[in-house]
């Protein structure tokens, strides 16, 4: 008998698939059931451009940081270049300050060996892996480091945050497991502008289980019915919260619960 | 004994208060804000929980509980702010019992005030076992750096028995409370990069088929 994952078609989860399960599970079935994914935000779209940046000076030391930035800020205006979100015109300034100062703290590090490498990992009692993508490897230091963008510190490693860096730790043996978060620019008070936090063996081990829990939680829902539709009727999505803040996600939404 | 505050987003029903505005809002059966009169309702003081409050855009709202109204938790960190999260019930007003919270200085100084008056009543042997009744009368104009705002006025009306709807208990999840110096211990602290060292190694090629998640 296959599995309720295989069932609905899905072969593998990912922590990100897992946070939004636990976080909001109707915007969990809408795009990962229905298939009706909303487009990333503006805040991923930083992410991923500073992160583009960012790469591009770690693995050439010599390249001028100004052209890291500007290379990340062309990568925001392509990723954002059909978004009518407001924010995009206040988020594009910052790129090149996000890119800066996760430079001068991360080409500490020296040169990465792997960059979006895959990983993968098993959790008890659940038929399929866990897959994820790390931000860098510096095999030469034992450390994988996941690069945030962000307004403000956070005063810990979050939880949906922990369950992603528990992934990435688990797949690679002992080696640490680190989230580098960037503001766009030195605080009035505090100048830091990287701050690098480190997961201990005892928060992978925390994560990893709320993983599984929150896997077998979904495996459970999925057994209830093989219509997504039908699933979908079981949930009432909140759409207050910021997780349905985009008007499309929002739209996407209406059709799919009735209101 | 004062509270310890002076400085939301919720999937609990709410009410709230927008001080740059004077103007009380609840969540609306279809989702959103809507804006009711100055309401007069039951405000659980006797179990209001004071602590640290963020609310970043585009992120979800963060809570760092004291552990009791005598012992501040210690700032967590930046963009936090003191305040409040108490439960409020009125049928008319509310449509039952909803959270109520803020790290609005204003708002948050006249919760100070009106809990200081729960605390001379309270006492008293007619009101033993009962919830305030809170009326907000008006507001009152506070001019500071950022602009005007409003405080609202906040007045124990009468007392009245608690109702099933508002249970004797503590309005915030226990996850939410700081635990004192064994959360502090865990309380993350930034990490130098390791030391200089250098076998500058290959980047492997960027494989699109391999960066999405599901």
């Amino acid at each position: 008998m296959t599995s309720p994952f295989h069932r609905h078609g899905i072969d593998h989860l990912s922590a990100s698939s897992l946070n939004l399960w636990a976080a909001q599970p109707a915007l969990w079935i809408m795009e990962r059931l229905l298939g009706r994914r909303t487009p990333a935000g503006i805040p991923a779209a930083r992410g991923k451009a500073v992160e583009h940046g960012v790469h591009l000076g770690l693995i050439d030391p010599a390249k001028p940081v100004e052209e890291c930035a500007a290379e990340a800020e062309r990568e925001f205006a392509r990723e954002t270049a059909l978004s009518g979100d407001p924010r995009r015109d206040e988020e594009r300034p910052k790129i090149g300050g996000y890119v800066r100062g996760a430079l001068a703290e991360l080409r500490q590090y020296g040169v990465p060996d792997a960059y979006q490498h895959r990983v993968e990992i098993r959790l008890d009692d659940i038929p399929i892996p866990v897959v994820g993508f790390i931000d860098w490897r510096f095999a030469q230091h034992g450390l994988i480091v996941d690069l945030k963008t962000a307004e403000r510190f956070p005063s810990e490693i979050g939880n949906s945050h922990g369950r992603q860096g528990a992934v990435y730790a688990v797949a690679h043996g002992n080696f640490g497991m680190r989230f580098a978060y960037a503001k766009p620019a030195p605080g009035k008070k505090d100048p830091q502008q990287v701050k690098v936090y480190e997961m201990s063996g005892d928060d992978v081990s925390r994560h990893l289980g709320a993983l599984r829990a929150i896997a077998l939680s979904l495996g459970r829902f999925l057994a209830i019915s093989n219509d997504a539709r039908e699933l979908a009727g079981l949930i009432v999505p909140d759409f207050d919260s910021w997780w349905w803040s985009d008007p499309s996600a929002r739209a996407a939404g209406r059709e799919v619960f009735g209101f | 004994m004062p509270l310890n505050i002076g400085g939301s987003g919720s999937i609990k029903p709410y009410v709230k208060y927008n001080a740059k505005a004077d103007k009380w809002f609840v969540r609306a059966p279809e989702g959103g804000d809507l804006e009711i009169a100055r309401p007069t309702f039951l405000l659980d003081l006797k179990n209001i929980s004071t602590g640290w409050l963020r609310f970043l855009e585009g992120q979800a709202p963060e809570r760092v509980i004291d552990p009791s109204l005598e012992q501040p938790a210690p700032s967590p960190g930046d963009g936090f702010k003191r305040g409040f999260v108490i439960m409020a019930f009125s049928q008319k007003f509310f449509g039952g019992a909803v959270e109520f919270s803020s790290a609005s200085i204003h708002l948050s100084n006249s919760i100070r005030e009106v809990y200081a008056a729960f605390e001379e009543q309270a006492g008293k042997p007619e009101n033993r076992g009962k919830v305030p009744v809170i009326a907000c009368a008006g507001s009152d104009p506070m001019k500071d750096k950022f602009g005007t705002n409003y405080k609202p006025r906040l007045e124990i009306v009468k007392w009245a028995d608690r109702p099933a709807e508002l249970p004797d208990a503590s309005p915030v999840d226990d996850a939410d409370v700081w635990k004192g110096a064994h959360q502090q211990q865990q309380a993350a602290r930034h990490v130098p990069p390791p030391a200089a060292q250098a076998p500058a190694a290959q980047a492997p090629a960027r494989d699109s088929a391999l960066e999405t998640e599901f």
